[in-house]
């Protein structure tokens, strides 16, 4: 495709995402009310539906956006409204290196908020029903843009009642550092980082509905084995949960317009400030999208885009993705716990109909320090759909089973109990009452769940319902 | 002069006293041009003479005012400092032309003669963001494209001419045209927006 061409893809794509709103949505993108991120929305005074199917669930141009460091794939200096202030004018760049090279700053501070509310129904055995009002439960603070040509930024700090605040992201990409390169193949990422492992159920990328999948939770710290004979527990210090982002360095591109990598070096631990360990974890992405908009943000000759009722941006395509991610974690005087984990997914996207399925298998090779080594497997498969129903109403379902395998060792010495396996199923809608306010309702329901070792009953089944707003 | 432009693009003719004109928009990969400058050459024209005075540029506002200037050869040239801090005049050496006219402050006014044809980038050292462009070029028929992306030119004598478009971002961009007496030719013009240095 050429440039020109493409161009016009681009162009027509934002454009005719915002059209169909045109009234209401500038209006409101004017306002700076019209995006969950709306640092984004003023920038370049556009809807949210530009770039999230319901936000903050992205559409694939959104995506592409992201993977081009958080601006649009072709000619953003021409989408963009909101005029940066320059560091350098562009004739600077021919005097390099005797000058620095010029850059930019955002003309209004590129921070926005979101406010999240939460209602709990809770079913236990402690009581019927309780319902818990969580409000709010989580607060983000957003930034996000660019530096100049090549430079971007994305920060996301949250506070909720659980855990705090936390810098959740703050990580500067730098895009086609090495321009000898053929553009887009090779970028540079650098800071605290969600590693977005899969697509497929991922946070940020996919959050449309409260709960992420099993698999990104999954802690053998949290597998607490008892003997219910003695009431001893086996506990591991391994704490990692791969949905966490890390503080790392990604190397990732876009090879032939279709196919992603990436490849990762991170600290492998995050709730320590200094590493805990003298080695480093590794990741690798592997991505290949059939179909629709390509990675890079344009469509091939005769392509375009698959528009809903309501304007939104949909794509008929196959996502495979796969993922690796290997590390090393101290759980007892010299002995340390490596672990890896290998996932695969498949995403179809047809119109309205986003459905996704995969697989995730992880190993840790001495989670509990023992001497000889006592290895514990995990595996867990998953199913996600999601169907536009009206423009505003988004409907999920995820499957997911998670199953644990304990070494016969370890059973042996009597740790016969505990939260092995899980299999639970959760209905959900997301409402889009504005661009920037969703109402959700998501139930957890498990349908199979194994005694948790620690506290010697089932998870409870929950019902959630949230209110978000991002201004 | 913005307002004039457009309502010649709007209204009916009728505006040549002399020889025909041409005028049109300008625009680079679907951005208005702003800053592009728009000239006519032929073999019959004669070269555009440098005048007596001093063209003045401006630094004001920690801006070049105008961002794009077109002069002769030959043709002097005044950059005043109108803002209440120093400047810095400097040209890089693009057209074996370099000049550095120093450091200075509010009220004072350096000149430099431009000699060869081309473009010449005017940055000040202080302000790295200020950027200015002396296109210096002995068209006698010329425009410098305004905010709205306009640009006109009157009174040129019938003939066969070759137009040009020049702009610090974009493909140089010519073709023909033929200018009639009393002739109002309008044109749409759009431009390919160069790779320098990067993407944009």
């Amino acid at each position: 495709m050429t440039r020109t061409a493409r161009t016009t893809t681009i162009l027509s794509i934002v454009s005719s995402c915002v059209v169909p709103f045109a009234g209401e949505l500038l209006a409101a993108a004017d306002t700076g009310l019209s995006s969950p991120i709306p640092a984004f929305a003023r920038k370049y005074k556009t809807s949210c539906s530009t770039c999230h199917a319901a936000a903050p669930k992205l559409n694939v141009l959104g995506e592409a956006f992201r993977l081009n460091g958080y601006r649009f794939p072709e000619n953003d200096a021409l989408l963009r409204k909101e005029q940066p202030v320059p560091l350098g004018a562009e004739p600077w760049k021919e005097l390099w290196p005797r000058a620095i090279w010029p850059g930019e700053l955002p003309a209004i501070p590129p921070v926005s908020l979101r406010v999240v509310s939460d209602v709990r129904v809770t079913n236990d055995d402690m009581a019927d029903y309780s319902w818990t009002y969580l409000f709010p439960n989580e607060i983000y603070a957003l930034a996000g843009g660019t530096l100049g040509e090549s430079i971007g930024f994305f920060v996301e700090a949250e506070w909720t009642q659980d855990e705090g605040i936390e810098v959740i992201q703050a990580k500067i990409p730098f895009q086609d550092p090495l321009p000898f390169l053929p553009d887009r193949s090779f970028n540079l990422w650098v800071g605290k980082q969600n590693l977005y492992l899969l697509t497929l159920g991922q946070r940020q990328i996919d959050r449309a509905e409260r709960q992420r999948l099993l698999w990104g939770d999954y802690a053998i710290s949290e597998l607490v084995l008892r003997d219910p004979s003695t009431g001893d527990s086996l506990r591991s210090l391994n704490d990692l949960e791969l949905r966490f982002s890390q503080p790392g360095i990604e190397i990732n591109g876009i090879v032939s317009r279709r196919a992603y990598y990436a490849l990762g070096v991170t600290q492998g631990s995050t709730d320590f400030a200094a590493d805990n360990n003298d080695r480093k974890d590794f990741y690798y992405k592997l991505r290949y999208k059939l179909g629709g908009l390509a990675l890079d943000g344009a469509y091939d000759p005769g392509g375009e885009p698959v528009l809903g009722t309501g304007g939104q941006l949909f794509d008929r395509s196959l996502i495979i993705e796969q993922f690796g991610y290997f590390g090393t974690f101290p759980v007892a005087n010299d002995l340390e716990d490596k672990h890896h984990t290998l996932g695969i997914a498949a995403r179809w996207l047809n119109g309205p109909l986003d459905l996704g399925a995969g697989y995730a298998w992880g190993q840790n090779d001495n989670p509990w320090g023992l001497s000889p080594a006592q290895q514990s497997t995990h595996w867990s498969a998953f199913l996600k759909s999601e169907y536009f129903f009206f423009p505003w109403l988004l409907g999920s379902l995820k499957v997911e089973h998670l199953e644990t395998d304990v070494p016969e060792a370890v059973r042996a010495a009597g740790f016969t109990e505990g939260a092995l396996y899980q299999s639970r199923f959760l209905p959900g809608a997301v409402a889009l009452i504005r661009q920037n306010v969703r109402l959700v309702i998501e139930a957890e329901l498990y349908s199979g769940d194994s005694v948790s070792g620690e506290t010697g009953t089932q998870v409870p089944d929950n019902l959630w319902f949230r209110l978000d707003i991002a201004f | 002069m913005v307002g004039g432009l457009a309502a010649l693009l709007v209204g009916p003719g009728g505006l040549c006293g002399q020889g025909g004109a041409v005028s049109g928009l300008v625009r680079v990969s679907n951005a208005l041009s702003r800053g592009a400058v728009v000239y006519l050459i032929s073999e019959s024209a004669n070269p555009l003479p440098p005048a007596a005075e001093a063209v003045l540029l401006d630094q004001r506002n920690l801006s070049f005012v105008p961002r794009t200037l077109l002069v002769p050869p030959g043709q002097e040239v005044a950059f005043r400092n109108s803002d209440p801090l120093l400047h810095n005049v400097f040209s890089p050496d693009y057209q074996g032309e370099d000049f550095n006219l120093g450091t200075y402050p509010s009220g004072e006014s350096r000149t430099h003669v431009f000699k060869r044809p081309g473009t010449h980038v005017i940055l000040c050292h202080i302000h790295p963001e200020m950027e200015a462009y002396v296109f210096v070029n002995p068209a006698r028929f010329h425009s410098v494209v305004d905010d709205d992306g306009l640009f006109l030119i009157e009174n040129i004598p019938e003939g066969e001419y070759t137009l040009h478009v020049w702009h610090p971002r974009a493909v140089a961009y010519r073709r023909a045209v033929r200018i009639g007496a009393n002739n109002w030719l309008r044109l749409d013009i759009q431009l390919e927006r160069r790779r320098a240095g990067g993407r944009n």
